[in-house]
């Protein structure tokens, strides 16, 4: 089984009066990795939720695998979406939520979640209430991974894991991912660790989609210029400017938007140095111009 | 790693025939799988792949199915003269521009490039000799 | 793995067998206690003034309340994390609770036959309070007591289910939502008793459905 499309349409969610997600509208191709990202209380969640049918939109409609989720037996069993918190049978211990989700998922691999359950060195004999932050995190993981639903979903899941912890999650998900690949969304506002891993981002800031794009595309639009101000002032009239710095004569700007070539090597001959900008420096950049 | 600006895939690439060249990677090795190469580095198995696709497309890997990714023999060669070709096009003419703006003139340029040579060729012959005492 | 079942035949499944093995230590503790206080009273009075195990019925009422009520909010946030419909978590947890309804029925019904031949082997006669009418023909008991029990049930899966759509508001909807298990507790088993406790259940079952369709899964509390 390979992984399920999901398209979002004029998503609007509400708790009372607040909108939480705001007309928001983005597509995912199957079997990409994708980085949902925004600040705290951007809406990520929210927009989980109802792909995840935690919960109905308040208008607009979401569409996986061509079909909306809500109530629907088929495309349910094929979503999963961790909570940092853990959806799991607190009292117990794991062996319990365990064969709640091996009955529930068709995909479910249990002889995988016993490893992945080794590899993250977790206590079988004492309930997950015992449990530290880290620990239930982990667990969320391994209910993630060995779900193998062709939509996976994890919200913010490895904030609470320590650093050997989230690398292991990250290597984990990639070589699974690699033998069965299928749509995966992570979302966080940290992501300077994984950022490689994705094969598009969607950026949503204040309850609006920012943006939604391929990650290449993403990253190739954004640029630091460094170099003596005037120069880097000729070159940079016109771009958009997301972030901007002095340092005494000298200045760096890092821009966003389409680069033409031409340009590029007129700055280089001036004196401008050109470098990269990581997908984490752009999202911090982007969310702090737009949320103003 | 991979911090530039290009697209990964072809930092990847670019990283390979590098490795091709200094002859980390020999004429017929096996290369990392897409898989491999994804999780050593962390990075998209697609964006892997894409760089796998595009060395083979130059003929610098070949695929053998079920078995992995090979370098292609001649590859060394091959990328050696491409280099060459980009080397003095895109590195040296930007630096003789440069000379041009700044005054220095041929004869300055040829000695400084005779003595660099000179000292490398020297500390060449110094590793040499020191590893063959041990 | 019965895979091949509906959804709700599973839920409906698993929610009963966890409950029965609780249940099956309900009815222990009961009887023994029961015994004992049987005992203790033909000890001190020569005779118990009325049917001890009568009595049993308000745990039979109100334990498989509180268990529905524990189990909507326990677990339907892990139902439908695991891919499942509320459909076939409500319709789950409403056969369940009439599977435990008839079970604990079949049990009270049981105990009040025995402890009647028990009674009457010893003489003494086997009455009730005025609060807990023994309908005299096993039959009757049985149809009696189950539709008790089930009221009790259902009615603590709704309870469980308004509270978790509405929180502390749905304190205002308990007046009619424990109505159910209210009424049964108190009325003595005429047919039309059994009727008005009968129907009110069905439509605690109708109105626990309409409720849990659309219900949003909120965020598990946090404990550390």
């Amino acid at each position: 089984m390979s992984g399920y499309a999901v398209s979002v349409r004029d998503l609007t969610v509400r708790y009372g009066r607040t909108i939480a997600v705001d007309n928001v509208s983005f597509d995912l191709e199957p079997d990409g990795i994708y980085g949902l990202l925004g600040r705290n209380g951007s809406g990520k969640t929210s927009t989980l939720s109802v792909l995840a049918s935690m919960r109905r939109p308040a208008a607009g409609s979401v569409l996986i695998d061509g079909v909306e989720p809500f109530e629907n037996e088929r495309i349910m069993a094929g979503v999963s979406l961790i909570r940092e918190s853990g959806d799991v049978l607190t009292n117990e211990k794991i062996a319990a939520s365990l064969s709640y989700y091996e009955q529930a998922r068709p995909t479910w691999d249990a002889a995988f979640a016993d490893e992945l359950v080794d590899a993250f060195g977790l206590n079988r004999k004492k309930p997950i209430s015992t449990f530290s932050r880290g620990q239930r995190s982990a667990f969320g993981a391994v209910i993630g991974l060995a779900g193998r639903a062709p939509l996976t979903m994890f919200d913010e899941v490895y904030l609470g894991m320590d650093a050997p912890s989230r690398y292991r999650f990250y290597d984990l998900l990639l070589a699974d991912y690699a033998e069965h690949p299928r749509t995966i969304i992570l979302s966080s506002h940290l992501i300077s660790e994984i950022e490689r891993l994705f094969s598009g981002v969607v950026i949503i800031d204040g309850g609006r989609l920012l943006l939604n794009e391929e990650v290449e595309d993403f990253r190739t639009r954004g640029a630091t210029l460094t170099g003596p101000a005037a120069q880097v002032d000729a070159v940079t009239t016109g771009l958009r400017v997301v972030a901007s710095r002095s340092l005494g004569p000298t200045k760096e700007v890092t821009v966003y938007g389409d680069l033409d070539g031409a340009a590029l090597d007129a700055a280089r001959a001036a004196g401008v140095a050109i470098g990269g900008v990581g997908v984490q420096d752009l999202f911090v950049h982007l969310t702090e111009k737009e949320s103003r | 790693m991979f911090d530039g600006r290009e697209p990964i895939y072809i930092q990847i690439a670019d990283q390979i025939r590098g490795d091709i060249l200094a002859g980390h990677l020999a004429e017929g090795e096996q290369v990392m799988s897409t898989t491999q190469y994804a999780t050593t580095y962390r990075i998209n198995p697609a964006t892997a792949a894409k760089a796998f696709a595009q060395l083979v497309d130059e003929g610098v890997l070949y695929k053998q199915r079920g078995v992995g990714m090979f370098v292609a023999e001649g590859a060394p060669a091959q990328l050696r003269a491409a280099r060459r070709e980009t080397f003095l096009e895109e590195l040296l003419e930007p630096v003789l521009a440069e000379a041009r703006v700044l005054g220095i003139t041929t004869s300055e340029l040829t000695r400084w490039i005779e003595r660099s040579s000179a000292e490398s060729d020297l500390t060449a012959t110094n590793t040499t000799t020191e590893g063959e005492q041990r | 793995m019965t895979s091949a079942a509906p959804l709700w035949a599973r839920t409906a499944g698993r929610m009963t067998r966890a409950s029965l093995v609780s249940l099956a230590w309900f009815w222990a503790v009961c009887v023994i206690a029961g015994t004992a206080v049987t005992l203790v009273l033909d000890w001190r009075l020569g005779e118990p003034p009325f049917s001890i195990m009568s009595t049993i019925r308000y745990g039979g009422i109100w334990y498989p309340f509180s268990v529905a009520l524990i189990v909507v909010s326990a677990t339907i946030n892990v139902h439908v994390a695991a891919g499942l419909t509320r459909r076939s978590f409500v319709i789950g947890a409403v056969i369940s609770n009439v599977v435990i309804g008839v079970v604990n029925g079949v049990a009270m019904t049981a105990v009040l036959v025995i402890e009647r031949g028990i009674y009457l082997d010893q003489g003494w006669s086997h009455a009730a309070t005025s609060a807990a009418p023994i309908p005299e023909a096993w039959g009757v008991s049985l149809v009696f007591h189950c539709v008790m029990f089930l009221a009790g049930g259902l009615s603590g899966l709704l309870v469980g289910l308004t509270y978790y759509r509405w929180g502390v508001w749905a304190t205002a909807a308990l007046p009619l939502t424990v109505l159910p298990p209210i009424i049964a507790s108190g009325l003595d088993p005429a047919a039309l008793t059994v009727a008005v406790i009968a129907a009110t259940t069905a439509a605690t079952a109708v109105a626990s459905y309409a409720l849990a369709r659309t219900i949003p899964i909120r965020k598990p509390l946090e404990i550390s």
